[in-house]
């Protein structure tokens, strides 16, 4: 478990807040940040200084979180949960983080949220028919209006492609094209190797190509 | 074309990937992954190899049009954006 600085917060002390919501929030396990080897040790710092850490690095990731969190689970009502736990998370690990990589980081606290998560509430996602078959979302099945145009028969195709994937390549294909994470991103949010992000980016994208061909659409088209 | 220059687009040239190359890459090409020269010798080998080029296209068309579907729910970002705000507001009485 990470060390915590002890100061004041109101009338308790960080740790100790901590500890308390620890059944909420279990020990984030941060590796240290993908470029570099180790965390520094949190120098003491006031609850301005952790706020306005917070506001300068968290802040300007929520969407991002959010985006990845769709990815992640399987309602949109369960992403929103899984973004306010990290960030709650976030807000009370802040003097750990060295103000390197905030993106990364975050989306480790997320990917910790959800494992816990998941672990709590494993017996209901037993007898949910749509957790057991990785339902992201609703799927687009309204082609539109068939006199508006390839365009919306290629983004309805789409749609559909993306939901007949594999459950592995369709969460790296989502990370990578709908939530733009980078490959390292992708890897250390997933627990994988770059390589392996790298084959299931090919294998998706080229599995949507096959499936848009098979249905008379050929996107291979010269350049302007 | 010359059998030189098909030659050089299926084996390479130092300046230029091969076409054997391309299509293990060119994912990652797309998603600005590779490195400068390697993004370079791609990117030269794509502009004379039509194949490749079109199967770029192909692949980039396949981007584009996941992309438009990263919509988020504008209510649920404004209400975390909202909690994140309150989290970092100085101004709040330490609780």
């Amino acid at each position: 478990m990470a060390k915590v600085q002890s100061h004041a917060v109101g009338t308790r002390s960080a740790e100790e807040v901590f500890l308390e919501d620890s059944d909420h929030y279990p020990a984030i396990r941060w590796a240290g940040p993908i470029q570099s080897g180790s965390v520094k040790p949190a120098p003491t710092t006031t609850n301005k200084d952790r706020k306005a850490a917070f506001i300068r690095h968290v802040v300007p990731e929520i969407e991002v979180m959010l985006r990845v969190a769709r990815t992640l689970t399987s309602r949109p009502s369960d992403a929103e949960d899984l973004v306010q736990d990290a960030l709650l998370r976030a807000f009370n690990a802040i003097d750990n983080f060295d103000g390197q990589h905030p993106r990364a980081w975050l989306l480790a606290i997320m990917r910790n949220t959800e494992i816990n998560r998941h672990r709590k509430r494993r017996p209901e996602l037993l007898d949910d028919p749509d957790a057991a078959d990785n339902v992201v979302k609703p799927a687009s099945t309204s082609f539109g209006d068939p006199q508006a145009g390839t365009e919306v028969t290629l983004d309805a195709r789409i749609a559909v492609a993306i939901e007949r994937l594999k459950p592995d390549f369709r969460q790296v294909v989502e990370l990578i094209d709908l939530d733009g994470l980078t490959y390292a991103e992708a890897a250390e949010l997933l627990g994988v190797p770059t390589g392996t992000i790298m084959s299931r980016v090919h294998r998706g994208r080229t599995q949507i190509r096959k499936y848009l061909r098979d249905h008379g659409i050929d996107l291979r088209k010269d350049e302007p | 074309m010359t059998s030189f220059s098909l030659f050089n687009m299926v084996f390479g040239t130092p300046s230029t990937a091969s076409c054997r190359h391309v299509q293990r890459t060119v994912q990652s090409y797309l998603d600005n992954e590779l490195s400068e020269h390697d993004a370079q010798r791609v990117s030269a080998h794509l502009r004379t190899c039509k194949r490749c080029g079109l199967d770029a296209s192909a692949y980039r068309s396949i981007k584009k049009a996941l992309h438009k579907r990263a919509d988020v729910d504008p209510q649920a970002l404004g209400r975390l954006r909202d909690l994140g705000e309150s989290l970092g507001d100085t101004d709040a009485t330490n609780q």
